[in-house]
Protein backbone atom coordinates (compact mmCIF):
# COMPACT_ATOMS: atom_id res chain seq x y z
CA UNK A 1 0.00 0.00 0.00
CA UNK A 2 1.44 3.38 -1.12
CA UNK A 3 -1.31 5.61 -0.36
CA UNK A 4 0.17 6.99 3.13
CA UNK A 5 3.99 7.76 0.96
CA UNK A 6 1.70 9.66 -1.44
CA UNK A 7 0.49 11.94 0.81
CA UNK A 8 2.48 15.52 1.16
CA UNK A 9 3.01 18.09 4.20
CA UNK A 10 -0.31 19.38 5.09
CA UNK A 11 -2.44 16.85 4.17
CA UNK A 12 -4.78 15.16 6.31
CA UNK A 13 -5.81 11.31 6.48
CA UNK A 14 -9.40 10.63 6.80
CA UNK A 15 -11.05 11.40 9.75
CA UNK A 16 -11.50 8.76 11.78
CA UNK A 17 -14.16 8.12 14.67
CA UNK A 18 -14.61 5.52 17.24
CA UNK A 19 -16.97 4.75 19.91
CA UNK A 20 -16.05 3.84 23.57
CA UNK A 21 -18.07 2.21 26.19
CA UNK A 22 -17.76 0.95 29.37
CA UNK A 23 -17.12 -2.63 28.65
CA UNK A 24 -14.06 -1.26 26.18
CA UNK A 25 -12.67 0.28 29.08
CA UNK A 26 -13.14 -3.22 31.00
CA UNK A 27 -11.01 -5.08 27.82
CA UNK A 28 -8.73 -2.88 27.86
CA UNK A 29 -7.60 -3.01 32.21
CA UNK A 30 -7.35 -6.45 31.40
CA UNK A 31 -4.95 -6.60 28.29
CA UNK A 32 -3.26 -3.35 29.33
CA UNK A 33 -2.90 -4.96 33.49
CA UNK A 34 -3.95 -0.73 34.06
CA UNK A 35 -6.66 -1.62 36.89
CA UNK A 36 -6.94 1.79 38.33
CA UNK A 37 -10.85 1.59 39.50
CA UNK A 38 -11.34 5.67 38.09
CA UNK A 39 -11.55 3.30 35.01
CA UNK A 40 -15.00 1.39 35.92
CA UNK A 41 -15.69 2.29 39.19
CA UNK A 42 -18.54 5.57 39.53
CA UNK A 43 -18.15 5.91 42.98
CA UNK A 44 -14.55 6.21 43.06
CA UNK A 45 -13.94 8.05 40.27
CA UNK A 46 -16.08 10.76 42.17
CA UNK A 47 -14.76 10.29 45.24
CA UNK A 48 -11.39 11.40 43.37
CA UNK A 49 -13.19 14.69 42.02
CA UNK A 50 -13.68 13.53 38.14
CA UNK A 51 -17.08 13.63 36.45
CA UNK A 52 -17.24 9.78 36.27
CA UNK A 53 -15.57 6.91 34.79
CA UNK A 54 -12.97 8.02 32.23
CA UNK A 55 -10.85 6.12 29.82
CA UNK A 56 -7.19 5.26 30.06
CA UNK A 57 -5.05 8.09 28.58
CA UNK A 58 -3.47 4.55 26.98
CA UNK A 59 -6.29 3.44 25.68
CA UNK A 60 -7.40 6.93 23.27
CA UNK A 61 -3.75 6.76 22.64
CA UNK A 62 -3.98 3.34 21.69
CA UNK A 63 -7.18 3.58 19.52
CA UNK A 64 -5.97 7.04 18.08
CA UNK A 65 -2.75 6.18 16.67
CA UNK A 66 -4.77 3.65 13.97
CA UNK A 67 -6.11 6.81 12.05
CA UNK A 68 -2.09 6.07 10.67
CA UNK A 69 -1.11 2.52 11.71
CA UNK A 70 -4.33 1.40 9.92
CA UNK A 71 -2.41 2.49 6.44
CA UNK A 72 1.11 1.07 7.37
CA UNK A 73 2.36 -1.54 5.05
CA UNK A 74 3.93 -4.30 6.54
CA UNK A 75 7.93 -2.96 6.02
CA UNK A 76 7.16 0.56 7.87
CA UNK A 77 7.10 0.46 11.85
CA UNK A 78 6.05 3.72 14.17
CA UNK A 79 9.42 4.54 15.56
CA UNK A 80 8.13 7.54 17.77
CA UNK A 81 5.01 8.20 19.46
CA UNK A 82 4.19 10.91 22.19
CA UNK A 83 1.37 12.73 23.78
CA UNK A 84 0.41 15.06 26.46
CA UNK A 85 -3.13 14.00 28.23
CA UNK A 86 -5.09 17.33 28.22
CA UNK A 87 -8.26 16.19 29.09
CA UNK A 88 -10.29 12.86 29.98
CA UNK A 89 -12.46 10.95 27.57
CA UNK A 90 -15.64 10.72 30.09
CA UNK A 91 -17.07 7.42 29.34
CA UNK A 92 -21.02 7.28 30.63
CA UNK A 93 -22.63 4.11 31.76
CA UNK A 94 -25.25 3.72 28.36
CA UNK A 95 -25.17 1.71 25.21
CA UNK A 96 -23.68 4.76 22.91
CA UNK A 97 -20.58 5.56 25.38
CA UNK A 98 -18.67 8.49 23.75
CA UNK A 99 -17.62 9.86 20.45
CA UNK A 100 -13.90 10.65 19.94
CA UNK A 101 -13.05 12.44 16.51
CA UNK A 102 -9.41 11.43 15.49
CA UNK A 103 -7.56 13.39 12.19
CA UNK A 104 -3.88 13.33 11.45
CA UNK A 105 -1.89 15.81 8.80
CA UNK A 106 1.28 15.41 7.64
CA UNK A 107 3.63 17.65 9.89
CA UNK A 108 6.97 16.53 7.44
CA UNK A 109 8.20 13.82 5.19
CA UNK A 110 11.75 12.25 4.56
CA UNK A 111 13.23 10.07 2.58
CA UNK A 112 12.52 6.84 4.49
CA UNK A 113 10.30 8.70 7.64
CA UNK A 114 6.77 10.44 7.91
CA UNK A 115 5.92 13.10 10.93
CA UNK A 116 1.95 13.24 11.22
CA UNK A 117 0.45 15.26 14.14
CA UNK A 118 -2.78 13.77 15.24
CA UNK A 119 -5.83 15.88 16.82
CA UNK A 120 -7.70 14.09 19.26
CA UNK A 121 -11.20 15.93 20.23
CA UNK A 122 -14.26 14.78 22.43
CA UNK A 123 -17.73 16.73 21.95
CA UNK A 124 -15.83 20.30 21.31
CA UNK A 125 -13.34 19.07 24.23
CA UNK A 126 -9.31 18.17 23.38
CA UNK A 127 -7.94 15.22 24.88
CA UNK A 128 -4.69 15.40 23.39
CA UNK A 129 -2.55 17.42 22.82
CA UNK A 130 1.03 17.93 21.18
CA UNK A 131 0.36 14.57 19.74
CA UNK A 132 3.65 13.27 17.07
CA UNK A 133 3.92 10.07 16.05
CA UNK A 134 6.86 9.42 13.07
CA UNK A 135 6.68 6.39 11.16
CA UNK A 136 10.07 5.05 9.41
CA UNK A 137 9.79 2.49 5.97
CA UNK A 138 12.33 0.09 5.70
CA UNK B 1 14.23 8.77 44.99
CA UNK B 2 14.87 10.18 41.78
CA UNK B 3 17.39 8.13 39.51
CA UNK B 4 15.99 5.01 41.33
CA UNK B 5 15.79 1.78 39.08
CA UNK B 6 14.16 -1.26 40.41
CA UNK B 7 15.33 -4.34 39.85
CA UNK B 8 14.95 -5.79 36.06
CA UNK B 9 12.21 -7.84 35.31
CA UNK B 10 11.97 -11.61 34.26
CA UNK B 11 12.16 -12.07 31.23
CA UNK B 12 8.71 -12.37 29.23
CA UNK B 13 7.89 -13.88 26.82
CA UNK B 14 5.07 -12.06 24.21
CA UNK B 15 2.98 -14.10 22.62
CA UNK B 16 0.32 -13.90 19.68
CA UNK B 17 -2.61 -13.91 22.08
CA UNK B 18 -1.06 -11.20 24.50
CA UNK B 19 -0.79 -9.36 21.25
CA UNK B 20 -4.08 -10.01 20.07
CA UNK B 21 -6.00 -9.33 23.03
CA UNK B 22 -4.10 -5.59 23.22
CA UNK B 23 -5.42 -5.11 19.69
CA UNK B 24 -8.97 -5.78 20.23
CA UNK B 25 -8.75 -3.45 23.24
CA UNK B 26 -7.79 -0.60 21.53
CA UNK B 27 -10.10 -1.53 18.30
CA UNK B 28 -7.49 -2.39 15.75
CA UNK B 29 -8.31 -5.51 13.17
CA UNK B 30 -5.93 -8.18 14.10
CA UNK B 31 -5.96 -11.93 11.52
CA UNK B 32 -7.67 -14.68 13.47
CA UNK B 33 -4.55 -17.25 12.78
CA UNK B 34 -1.58 -15.58 12.76
CA UNK B 35 2.34 -16.87 13.38
CA UNK B 36 3.24 -13.66 14.25
CA UNK B 37 2.18 -10.62 15.35
CA UNK B 38 3.82 -7.35 15.25
CA UNK B 39 2.36 -5.19 17.94
CA UNK B 40 1.04 -2.03 17.60
CA UNK B 41 3.28 0.77 19.20
CA UNK B 42 1.23 1.77 22.29
CA UNK B 43 1.49 -2.21 23.54
CA UNK B 44 4.33 -1.40 25.30
CA UNK B 45 2.74 0.41 28.26
CA UNK B 46 1.14 -3.73 28.88
CA UNK B 47 4.95 -4.53 29.35
CA UNK B 48 5.96 -2.09 31.65
CA UNK B 49 2.00 -1.19 33.58
CA UNK B 50 2.82 -4.07 36.75
CA UNK B 51 6.31 -2.76 37.08
CA UNK B 52 4.64 0.85 36.76
CA UNK B 53 1.63 0.27 39.03
CA UNK B 54 4.03 -1.45 41.21
CA UNK B 55 5.98 1.31 42.00
CA UNK B 56 3.07 4.03 42.62
CA UNK B 57 2.10 2.03 45.40
CA UNK B 58 5.76 1.68 46.83
CA UNK B 59 5.01 3.60 49.83
CA UNK B 60 8.32 5.49 49.50
CA UNK B 61 6.71 7.43 47.16
CA UNK B 62 3.35 8.10 49.19
CA UNK B 63 0.85 8.27 46.30
CA UNK B 64 -2.39 8.09 46.62
CA UNK B 65 -3.48 5.32 43.40
CA UNK B 66 -6.87 6.25 42.49
CA UNK B 67 -5.94 9.98 42.31
CA UNK B 68 -2.98 8.76 39.74
CA UNK B 69 -3.73 10.10 36.42
CA UNK B 70 -1.37 10.02 33.13
CA UNK B 71 -0.17 13.70 32.17
CA UNK B 72 2.16 12.29 29.05
CA UNK B 73 3.46 9.73 27.44
CA UNK B 74 6.44 9.33 24.70
CA UNK B 75 7.26 5.56 23.25
CA UNK B 76 10.45 5.49 21.15
CA UNK B 77 10.82 2.03 19.21
CA UNK B 78 14.09 0.76 17.35
CA UNK B 79 11.68 -1.77 15.78
CA UNK B 80 8.18 -3.24 16.39
CA UNK B 81 7.80 -5.59 19.19
CA UNK B 82 6.66 -8.69 18.01
CA UNK B 83 5.39 -11.84 19.56
CA UNK B 84 8.08 -14.27 20.34
CA UNK B 85 10.32 -11.62 21.80
CA UNK B 86 11.20 -12.48 25.13
CA UNK B 87 11.55 -9.02 26.65
CA UNK B 88 13.27 -7.77 29.83
CA UNK B 89 11.42 -4.28 31.45
CA UNK B 90 13.94 -2.09 33.65
CA UNK B 91 11.99 0.78 34.81
CA UNK B 92 13.57 4.39 36.68
CA UNK B 93 12.49 6.77 38.47
CA UNK B 94 13.81 9.92 36.32
CA UNK B 95 12.06 12.59 37.91
CA UNK B 96 9.95 13.74 40.83
CA UNK B 97 8.37 17.34 41.10
CA UNK B 98 5.38 19.34 43.13
CA UNK B 99 3.71 21.96 41.10
CA UNK B 100 0.31 23.57 42.53
CA UNK B 101 -0.04 20.87 44.85
CA UNK B 102 -0.15 18.00 42.76
CA UNK B 103 3.08 15.27 42.47
CA UNK B 104 4.34 14.32 39.05
CA UNK B 105 6.54 11.03 38.70
CA UNK B 106 8.26 10.65 35.59
CA UNK B 107 9.15 6.86 34.80
CA UNK B 108 11.28 5.59 32.38
CA UNK B 109 11.20 1.76 31.28
CA UNK B 110 13.27 0.27 28.62
CA UNK B 111 12.46 -3.32 27.09
CA UNK B 112 15.55 -4.77 25.80
CA UNK B 113 15.26 -7.94 23.41
CA UNK B 114 16.71 -11.30 24.02
CA UNK B 115 20.10 -10.34 22.47
CA UNK B 116 19.86 -7.38 25.13
CA UNK B 117 19.18 -4.97 22.38
CA UNK B 118 16.90 -1.97 23.09
CA UNK B 119 13.63 -1.79 21.52
CA UNK B 120 11.66 0.24 23.38
CA UNK B 121 11.76 3.60 25.96
CA UNK B 122 8.63 4.08 27.26
CA UNK B 123 8.64 7.38 29.10
CA UNK B 124 5.63 8.46 30.91
CA UNK B 125 4.86 11.20 33.89
CA UNK B 126 1.99 10.42 35.87
CA UNK B 127 0.05 12.64 37.82
CA UNK B 128 -1.40 12.41 41.67
CA UNK B 129 -3.69 14.85 41.80
CA UNK B 130 -3.63 16.93 44.70
CA UNK B 131 -6.52 16.24 47.51
CA UNK B 132 -7.58 19.75 46.97
CA UNK B 133 -9.27 19.21 43.68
Amino acid sequence: MNSLTSLNVGDSLTLMQYRVKRSDLIRYAGASLDFNPIHYSDRIATSVGLPGVIAHGMHTMGAVARVVTDHLPASAFVSSYSTKFSNPVIVPDDDSGALVSVIATVSAKEKDSMFFSIEVTCGNQKILSQTKLTVIFK
Amino acid sequence: MIGFEYPASDPLQITVKDIQNFCLAIGDTVPEYAKVLAAPPTYAIALVMQAMTHAMNDARLNLNYARVVHAEQRFEHTRSLVSGDLITVTLTISDIKNRMGNDFVTFVARISDAKEKLVTTSTSVLVARSEQQ
